[in-house]
């Protein structure tokens, strides 16, 4: 049994083509302005010199990101209420009906993967798209992608498979949260802090 | 930025009350031969209720904040890991042992030791309340508000306000540098001048974006702060005009045009006050929410 489900993204293969947003905004029928999982677009560098010539230093990848179902969930440690709970496969889920609507989730979590929810006047997030793995099958992002820069499982299985990469700029310390999520960088990725790197698309996540 | 407003008045408000608290109570439960009796039956009750007043009113204005507020019943239940759940039970604490002595001092039945303990415990809930509060914005993964900054502009906000409330409350109600009727609170402006230069040069050195210890934005997830700067600038100009006409008010007795209308201690009261509350909107703006 899983004890733990996780994300595998891959940095290197994302074209940025919001597939996987657009595919979790249409599956879980959520309003403009809340997007579970958001493509940030990171930038950095521009031109340096080398000898008598200027080369560009230009750096440039996308990271999908959405709630990483953490190990350690600093937003249900948060919550006054106990309104987000994890399932015994890991899920991370926000139970709508206890949520006061408080917000204080949204400030602890360090990937913004709370969102508040005009509708339901409460936070809300990625689900993992629960009802689709409890049938056997796999969330929307998932199988949206174009690239197959995502991937899902079991977190022990992912770490045997991918690696145990769990940061590149801009992402917190993972010793934060503990996030349930593995990631392919891309090669820019190694120089997006000295390069002085920022997500560069805003007004989109 | 604006919409956190129920934030902002829960916090000052809660901040004046701990404070006043600290500069009423602490010379009581210090005090070897106290009779509250003797002192100000009517004063006592007085400041009693401006702090349970700061602190129903601010617990009030906070439901605001929440979009269920019917749901906030169930609002202490984490008190084992969330610092939300623990600043409100020290609120609720400190309010319910302030009504206590309210309660006390209003039957004339409690004695001197009882009133000393309740005291000395709503000293206790009250200092608990404002660290919980700050304990509140300096998690880990709030890197913007995880700093020294955070408690110190708390601590700062408390004493500042709270001293010059007391200050105020000694001037106006009890009774002008009389010393069986709460008189020596009339003499904590004096406390609260010092505590706005504090402020003042705290605000200077250490507000990120706009203090001289410049801060630095990590990459984040996080959108970057609107820290505003005419907000930090007005938030000095104040703290200097309430400086100053502190100043003026008690060595000079206040412009002509204020005295014999109204004490003058209030008019800076309202500066740094106003002062205070641009501050915390400032604060609030180190941390924009994503998707507003």
């Amino acid at each position: 049994m899983v004890t733990q489900y996780g994300f595998f993204f891959n940095s290197a293969a994302c074209s940025g083509c919001k597939a996987c947003q657009v595919a979790c905004k249409d599956r879980n029928d959520l309003e403009p302005g809340v997007i579970w999982r958001r493509v940030y677009e990171v930038t950095g560098g521009g031109w340096e010199k080398k000898g008598d010539v200027w080369v560009p230093s230009v750096i440039a990848y996308n990271i999908s990101m959405a709630c990483n179902h953490c190990e350690k969930p600093v937003c249900g440690l948060a919550c006054p209420v106990k309104a987000i709970s994890k399932r015994e496969d890991g899920i991370v889920f926000v139970d709508t009906g206890t949520c006061i609507g408080c917000r204080y989730c949204e400030w602890a979590c360090p990937y913004t993967a709370l969102r508040f929810d005009v509708r339901t006047n409460t936070v809300s997030k990625c689900n993992f798209c629960y009802d689709a793995i409890d049938a056997g099958g796999a969330p929307a992002c998932v199988t949206s992608c174009p690239q197959r820069a995502l991937d899902f499982g079991d977190l022990a299985e992912l770490r045997k498979t991918y690696g145990d990469v769990r940061q590149i700029v801009p992402l917190p310390d993972p010793a934060q949260t503990e996030p349930a999520l593995i990631i392919k960088p891309h090669r820019d990725a190694a120089k997006a802090a000295e390069r002085g790197a920022e997500v560069a698309n805003w007004e989109e996540v | 930025m604006l919409k956190e407003w129920p934030l902002v008045a829960f916090t000052i408000l809660g901040q004046t009350a701990v404070g006043m608290s600290l500069f009423f109570f602490l010379p009581i439960v210090l005090s070897a031969e106290l009779n509250w009796n003797v002192r100000s039956r009517e004063g006592t009750l007085l400041v009693l209720g401006l702090i349970l007043g700061s602190l129903v009113i601010a617990a009030a204005l906070s439901f605001f904040h929440l979009r269920h507020p019917f749901r906030a019943r169930r609002v202490l239940l984490n008190l084992r890991t969330s610092w939300l759940s623990r600043e409100i039970f020290f609120e609720l604490a400190f309010m319910g042992l302030v009504g206590l002595a309210f309660v006390f001092v209003w039957t004339e039945r409690a004695g001197d030791v009882l009133f000393k303990v309740d005291l000395a415990a709503a000293i206790i809930a009250g200092v608990l309340f404002l660290v919980s509060m700050s304990k509140l914005y300096m998690l880990e993964t709030l890197s913007p508000w995880n700093s020294a900054y955070t408690g110190m502009s708390f601590f700062l906000t408390t004493m500042t306000l709270g001293a010059l409330a007391a200050a105020c409350v000694g001037r106006i109600f009890v009774g002008p540098r009389d010393p069986n009727r709460f008189g020596y609170l009339s003499s904590f402006w004096l406390v609260a001048v010092f505590f706005i230069m504090a402020n003042a040069l705290f605000a200077v050195l250490l507000t990120p974006h706009h203090g001289l210890d410049r801060f630095q934005r990590r990459p984040s997830l996080r959108p970057p702060a609107a820290a505003s700067r005419l907000l930090y600038l007005g938030r000095l100009a104040l703290l200097a005009g309430g400086f100053v006409l502190i100043l003026l008010s008690e060595f000079v007795g206040g412009p002509e045009w204020i005295a014999g209308r109204i004490p003058v201690l209030c008019v800076p009261f309202a500066l740094i006050l106003s002062s205070e509350v641009a501050g915390r909107f400032l604060f609030y703006s180190f941390v924009p929410r994503s998707g507003d």
